[in-house]
């Protein structure tokens, strides 16, 4: 079995995420129903659960993407739902996307100097006039910039179009974008979605770093098992627009409306489904739904 | 716009026919597309100017052409389906004879239904100058034009298959050049006229240029060419060093052109250079934020009125003061108007708020010409006598020390665009026209962002508008229709959207070349319609593209 | 609930109201404000100023529901095209304006055989027909042209194209039919008056709503209940999907295109039944009218686009006399336009989702 590198963190600490009651209903049908999650300061937080679980919905809530039907949001305290999104973002929350969103038409550097937008204020008609107050902040930010794409292994593309990357490497740049502003809250929308096991492995190796030497708690949903038992310290099982499950990833594989609900039936043991394949992960994870909902 | 985000695997491809059908698909639409430009009058009025004077008007080259590039295309066709040179060019003659028999039936409808009640063009006078003169009602009219309408084909279709490319090249660059060397008879006669010896009339007649000098520049063109052609392909340092001279030459040229030409010229230059300036104003908005404004004219509009107000001897003037106290207050006027205006409508996205800035902008045109307003900006019958600025004891009046004016202006705004455009508000802007959620879950404000351009781009505008006033001495409301919005929109996709250079080139291609083509005036429109179209389906990066859609083009 | 329970939920709807809005919020409530307060204030003096009787108000809503059906039916071409495409015709309203110039001819050869004064019934529906026969082809036209190429990537060139076109049709009909107004043929007895409950009202008015009215109701028959309605409605839906399970996409959207430009060329007829002359440059104008009917009822709702058509009509009918004659304006009717406009600007203000519309214009499509 994976091991998690930190102790989970005691949950008398307060909470950095907490939220309360989550509803989402679109038209008549009911996305998300009264989730609750809590995410404490400088941990890994995975949310998983079947496609259409209603897990990106939850993080659309968070970010603001869309607004909640009913229930709120506190981060460090402060009530950030219904807020619009550029505030929230404001307030410290960064995200990606589960299709991964670049701006295609911009270089790598400029993708990651829009991330950093919220960090610089010097007004614009010093850029006109380029003063050195100007010119200072600018000449920091790039380097800040060059610095992250290095920190996500990027950097020899920041003269190349986002839409000319690989594939991994917009997701990598992506992240970049996220964390260049120093936000508190990171989520991570299915960040190894797609990638073969030697790039999932970076990938948790980038998360592990952005947590130890950002200090950036991360929230992630996530389908493969490997990525997610590997650096999660606690987990949420989302199933049907519910919470069904929440614990750290040892309670989550002893489960047992986890292992009925989600990691299917046909499994001995969760641990078991935690080393297969991701794919195979994600149909278990059909057959499963469809155990129970038959 | 830089971005084609692909939304749907969908996407329709036109089958190529066989080569017979596809050479009377293109005759029939060359044909008609000939039949329309003789039934909108663009003929009769073309005809009126010569490319080589005596010999061919600017609407025979013009009808010519229609044929010529029909037998092009359909010979090209054949060529790529592996017909023989022979069939090609056959073919290319029966596209030829399409567009002959379309204008032939036009004109018997002409000569034999009354069709002119309806179609005021289709006059005894079109008839005429179609036939070479000959009696109407003629069958040898008929044939003469079914007999040009396949030579031209032929001809055509013999370029593409039968000439080799080199040659070709240089006789289609040769004809261009000596097509607009002709065309713009005004500016290269009123620039030989500085020099000695009457060398002027002696290259051009009254109406366009003289026969022998005409193929004496189409020779040295085509054997230039050729010459250079063969001694070899120019380096890739060349081809940099070449984008460098033609900048410099570009600005040499803006700098001394209303100098050594006539008043007409500085005249027009005069209003490319004010286009210009609305031209980067709206380069602001539409080019780097992605905001599709047509209600732009009500940003000239404040500006000329609040310098017509400010500086009019008039008796609706408010204050007496210079131009050079008008024309702050003028750039703030309408960057506030700008924020006023834009808090409703930016909240929402795309062809929607093309159209709310359309409705705002009709509304400042209704309220300006309205009689509840006239007390204040004097209705239909405008504010005059506007004064001329005075710069250091002197008084800018004539078109060439006011298109200077201008001039700088543009050089100013151009300077401030591009240096907005590499800091931290561009980059805002840029990322809201890619994704504007993103943007948006990244920090940035978009309402703020959008305001923002929107108000630079206004005090722009509203600068043109003050320079618009003194130019013209007066301000109207008719002076601010919507075309005038569209004209900037067109400068922009014709140049490049989002580059500066671009609005350069678009203003001289959309305002240069009409102002100087005086025949052209009413077709004017109609051209800049078919221009936009064409340009998205041809070249939807524009003439001059912005850096990065060239780069993007270097990647791909 | 006690009074004490709706005054807490109040104060509690405002505090939240007040925590998550931000600056553009409370500017737009300032501008609303302003706005109500303006509309309001002109509606009393208006009231007040008693200009004009009952009758005159009567005969301004008729006149008003008249060219309101004219706006509804070019709205309904708007509506078809965005809801199916999410893109909006810009060369729409001269897609009417060639519609009834097509009528125009129609009517004048119709004239000629003495057709429109001896039997207007007959001779009114071929008007139609030629205008809807028209207007549909050009839209068709517009759609391969400025459409078609252009389906598969989201960019700016549907719109410039279209905008491209709109100048096209429009100096082409100028260069064409020449700049003066062209004068439509009488139509007999339609030309006449009838006296309702004390009102006198032209019969053309009446014809017209009429006319639309029936055409509205094929319109929403076709949709309703024809499979090419049901095709229209799955390729709203999802592009992509509505292709997989066998639906002639492009077959769908030209069919669009074609009623929609039938729509218009019917709207360009009776515009010209109604006001007896068109020019080649009404289009563009009424175009704009149209597309703020279309947004006034919620854009990509054909229910909505008929409404919005109506109730901008009756705005701007009753508008002028109404609204502006309460500031007690010079010629209040030169200002009818800033009403039509002003709607447009208005909706986005106060409900940009429209009357009848749950989609929010700030969506992208």
């Amino acid at each position: 079995m994976p091991e998690t590198s930190l102790p989970p963190p005691s949950s008398a600490a307060a909470p950095l995420l907490e939220v309360r009651g989550l509803s989402k209903r679109f038209g008549g049908v009911a996305a998300i129903r009264d989730v609750d999650l809590t995410v404490a300061p400088g941990s890994v937080h995975a949310v998983i659960g079947p496609n259409g679980a209603g897990k990106t919905s939850v993080f659309n809530c968070i970010s603001s993407f869309v607004q909640p039907t009913s229930g709120t949001i506190r981060l460090d305290g402060e009530r950030i739902d219904g807020l619009p999104a550029h505030v929230v973002a404001r307030h410290g929350v960064a995200r990606t996307y589960q299709n991964v969103r670049l701006f295609p038409g911009m270089t790598g550097l400029e993708n990651v100097l829009v991330g950093a937008h919220r960090t610089l204020s010097v007004p614009g008609w010093q850029a006109v006039f380029a003063t050195p107050r100007f010119r200072r902040e600018e000449a920091a930010a790039r380097e800040k910039a060059m610095a992250i794409l290095e920190f996500a292994g990027v950097a020899h593309h920041a003269g190349t179009l986002a839409r000319h990357l690989a594939y991994g490497d917009q997701r990598r740049l992506e992240i970049a974008r996220a964390v260049v502003a120093g936000p508190k809250l990171l989520l991570l929308d299915e960040p190894a979605a797609g990638m073969n096991p030697a790039e999932g492995a970076g990938l948790v190796e980038l998360i592990r770093r952005i947590r130890a030497e950002l200090g950036i708690t991360v929230v992630l949903i996530e389908h493969h098992m490997r990525v997610v038992m590997a650096i999660a310290d606690r987990i949420t099982v989302i199933d049907r627009g519910a919470v069904l499950a929440e614990g750290t990833p040892a309670e989550i594989q002893a489960d047992d409306s986890v292992i009925a609900a989600y990691l299917g039936t046909r499994r001995d043991t969760p641990a078991e489904a935690a080393a297969e394949d991701a794919s195979d992960a994600g149909a278990g994870a059909k057959t499963g739904m469809k155990a129970v909902r038959a | 716009m830089s971005f084609n985000v692909v939304t749907s695997s969908f996407r329709v491809v036109r089958r190529e026919r066989e080569a017979g059908a596809e050479a009377l698909r293109i005759g029939l639409i060359a044909g008609v597309a000939a039949v329309l430009f003789c039934l909108i009058g663009a003929y009769v009025a073309l005809d009126k100017r010569d490319v080589v004077e005596g010999v061919a008007s600017f609407a025979a080259v013009a009808l010519a052409a229609i044929a010529l590039v029909a037998g092009y295309t359909s010979a090209a066709t054949a060529n790529r389906q592996g017909r023989t040179p022979r069939r090609a060019v056959l073919l290319a003659g029966g596209a030829g004879l399409a567009v002959g028999a379309c204008l032939a039936l036009m004109v018997l409808a002409t000569t034999n239904l009354g069709i002119r009640t309806i179609l005021v063009a289709a006059s005894p006078a079109l008839v005429r100058a179609l036939t070479f003169g000959t009696t109407a009602g003629s069958s040898g009219q008929i044939f003469l034009l079914l007999a040009a309408g396949f030579g031209l084909g032929a001809i055509g279709g013999a370029l593409a298959t039968l000439v080799p490319e080199r040659l070709r090249r240089a006789i289609i660059r040769g004809v261009f050049v000596v097509i607009f060397a002709g065309l713009f008879r005004d500016v290269f006669f009123s620039i030989a006229s500085n020099l000695p010896g009457g060398v002027d009339r002696m290259i051009y007649g009254s109406a366009g240029i003289r026969l022998w000098p005409a193929i004496l520049l189409f020779a040295a063109v085509v054997a230039w060419t050729i010459l250079r052609a063969a001694a070899g392909k120019p380096s890739a340092a060349r081809t940099g060093g070449r984008s460098k001279l033609s900048i410099v030459l570009l600005v040499a040229t803006v700098l001394v052109l209303p100098l050594i030409t006539s008043d007409f010229v500085a005249q027009v230059a005069m209003l490319v250079a004010l286009y210009m300036l609305m031209g980067m104003g709206l380069n602001i908005e539409l080019g780097l934020a992605g905001l599709v404004d047509l209600g732009f004219v009500a940003f000239f509009a404040v500006g000329a009125y609040t310098v017509a107000l400010l500086c009019s001897n008039g008796p609706l003037a408010i204050a007496d003061v210079s131009f050079w106290v008008a024309l702050p207050v003028a750039i703030v006027l309408a960057a506030v108007s700008g924020l006023v205006f834009g808090l409703p409508v930016l909240r929402v996205r795309g062809d929607y708020l093309a159209m709310a800035t359309l409705g705002l902008g009709e509304i400042v045109r209704v309220l300006v010409l309205s009689d509840a307003l006239a007390p204040v900006l004097g209705g239909s019958q405008g504010i005059i006598e506007i004064d001329r600025p005075v710069l250091a004891g002197i008084s800018l009046n004539t078109p060439a020390e006011l298109y200077y004016l201008a001039l700088i202006l543009a050089g100013a705004v151009a300077f401030i665009s591009w240096r907005l455009q590499h800091a931290r508000i561009g980059r805002a802007w840029l990322a809201i026209r890619e994704d504007e959620d993103v943007a948006q879950a990244l920090g940035i404000d978009p309402v703020a962002s959008k305001l923002v351009a929107y108000s630079v781009g206004a005090a722009f505008a509203g600068a043109a508008g003050a320079v618009f006033a003194v130019l013209v001495g007066s301000v109207f409301p008719h002076s601010f229709q919507l075309l005038v919005s569209i004209n900037v929109l067109a400068i922009l996709v014709i140049g490049g959207l989002g580059s500066l250079p671009g609005v350069l080139v678009g203003a001289m291609v959309l305002i240069g070349l009409p102002e100087l083509l005086r025949e052209f005036g009413e077709f004017r429109y109609l051209f800049y319609g078919v221009a936009l179209v064409a340009m998205m389906h041809i070249r939807p990066e524009g003439l001059w593209p912005a850096e990065s859609t060239k780069r993007e083009m270097a990647d791909a | 609930m006690t009074a004490a329970a709706i005054s807490a939920a109040v104060r509690n709807r405002t505090a939240d109201w007040w925590r998550r809005s931000i600056w553009v919020d409370h500017l737009m409530l300032a501008i609303r404000v302003v706005v109500a307060v303006l509309v309001l204030w002109g509606l009393a003096g208006g009231i007040a100023a008693g200009t004009y009787s009952a009758a005159n108000f009567a005969s301004f809503a008729m006149f008003g529901l008249t060219i309101g059906s004219v706006y509804a039916l070019i709205a309904l071409g708007y509506t078809m095209v965005y809801g199916i495409l999410r893109m909006i015709n810009f060369a729409h309203g001269d897609v009417m304006m060639v519609g009834s110039f097509a009528g125009l001819f129609a009517a004048s050869s119709l004239s000629g055989a003495g057709l429109t004064n001896d039997a207007p019934l007959i001779a009114l529906p071929l008007v139609l027909a030629a205008g809807m026969a028209v207007g549909a082809a050009v839209s068709v036209a517009i759609e391969r042209v400025a459409y078609r190429p252009f389906l598969h990537v989201r960019s700016l060139a549907p719109l410039i194209c279209a905008i491209g076109l709109s100048f096209v049709l429009q100096y082409g009909a100028r260069g064409l039919f020449g700049t003066r107004n062209r004068a439509y043929p009488g139509f007999g007895w339609m030309e006449g008056t009838v006296q309702v409950a004390g009102l006198t009202i032209p019969i053309p008015q009446i014809v017209a709503f009429g006319a639309a009215l029936v055409v509205l109701a094929g319109l929403l028959a076709i949709v309703r209940l024809t499979p090419l309605g049901k095709a229209m409605r799955a390729v709203s839906e999802d592009r992509d999907a509505a292709a997989l399970v066998g639906i002639d996409v492009s077959r769908t959207i030209v069919f669009t295109f074609a009623i929609g430009g039938a729509m218009a060329g019917v709207a360009g007829v009776l515009y010209a039944l109604v006001f007896k002359q068109i020019t080649v440059f009404m289009g563009f104008f009424l175009g704009i009218k149209g597309f703020a009917a279309a947004i006034l009822g919620g854009i990509g709702n054909l229910g909505g686009a008929m409404l919005g058509g109506l109730v901008l009509g009756l705005a701007e009918a009753l508008g002028p006399a109404l609204l502006l004659e309460g500031y007690g304006l010079p010629a209040p009717y030169q200002l009818k336009d800033v009403i039509g406009y002003g709607m447009l600007v208005l909706i986005l203000i106060f409900r940009p989702q429209g009357l009848l519309g749950e989609r929010l214009a700030a969506k992208r499509a």
